[in-house]
């Protein structure tokens, strides 16, 4: 395991997170049921996976990259490397929710989210 | 409510997920009952025989090898529930508020490797295990979807 490695590992890792949180976001997108009233949402799930079936494919395009990307950093890094660098996701995938689909994230919700982030590392690490 | 059962079912189903898979990688990876070539892994098996015919052949034995496991079936068809559950899940609640969640995976596999496997915990593991958990009750005691804050503060109909 030399250095540029570890390098190329830790990019295409990057890569791998950032697909997994763009699929987390086009299926958030795809799942959304239409404007909700007292009598529940517009449509059921199935529904809307029919109407937002270009964000589902998206979404599903999102989790085959990141399967291929994650496979890949795991020939570049070691397991206890990778894995706990990849609990980064939880962040990204916060990140993601705030900015590109306006979700209000109180304080407590940012501390689970990191503790939850500290404690998958010290999982994955171990 | 309803959010509960389905972020239930997404760490539930994710158990089997991972010890399938890994199941499935280890017979992959098993010089005799795997796929019959010589490489340690498919990337590093292309950049070795980066010829077209060569790609082809070995393409045909590694597809002919996982179309032939029970284990890569399983592994779809749990997929597929895992899917529409997750659809439902993000139906109904934030991104933000679902997606922590499933680091409670870690917490069962981890469970599922002791009782099953003996596996020894750690200090350090079991010191881990207590931060998700306590991540997770954090997360799950704030308001599930923004949606109904924000209509209710901007007063608007839903």
């Amino acid at each position: 395991m030399n250095f540029s490695d570890r390098f190329i590992g830790i990019l295409i890792l990057f890569a791998s997170v950032i697909s997994e949180a763009l699929g987390q976001f086009a299926f958030k997108r795809g799942a959304n049921r239409g404007p909700v009233t007292a009598a529940g949402p517009e449509m059921g799930p199935l529904a809307a996976i029919w109407k937002n079936f270009r964000w589902i494919l998206l979404g599903l395009g999102g989790f085959i990259v990141d399967g291929l990307l994650w496979s890949a950093t795991l020939f570049y890094l070691d397991i206890t490397v990778a894995h706990p660098l990849g609990s980064v996701v939880f962040v990204v995938v916060a990140l993601f929710s705030r900015f590109f689909l306006g979700e209000h994230l109180s304080r407590r919700r940012w501390a689970g989210i990191a503790c939850i982030l500290g404690g998958a590392a010290i999982v994955a690490a171990n | 409510m309803r959010v509960w059962v389905g972020l239930s079912v997404a760490v539930v189903l994710d158990v089997p997920v991972q010890l399938i898979w890994k199941a499935l990688m280890i017979k992959y990876r098993d010089p005799i009952r795997g796929p019959h070539d010589k490489s340690d892994h498919p990337i590093g098996w292309i950049l070795q025989h980066h010829h077209w015919g060569m790609l082809a052949i070995f393409l045909w034995h590694q597809t002919r090898f996982f179309l032939g496991q029970l284990r890569t079936w399983a592994l779809m068809s749990l997929f597929v529930g895992q899917f529409f559950d997750w659809i439902w899940v993000l139906g109904n609640a934030d991104l933000s508020f679902a997606q922590p969640f499933t680091a409670l995976s870690y917490v069962a596999v981890s469970s599922c490797a002791v009782l099953f496997f003996h596996e020894h915990l750690s200090p350090p593991r079991i010191f881990g295990i207590a931060l998700i958990l306590a991540g997770v009750i954090l997360v799950g005691s704030s308001d599930h979807k923004t949606t109904d804050i924000a209509l209710r503060v901007a007063g608007e109909k839903p």
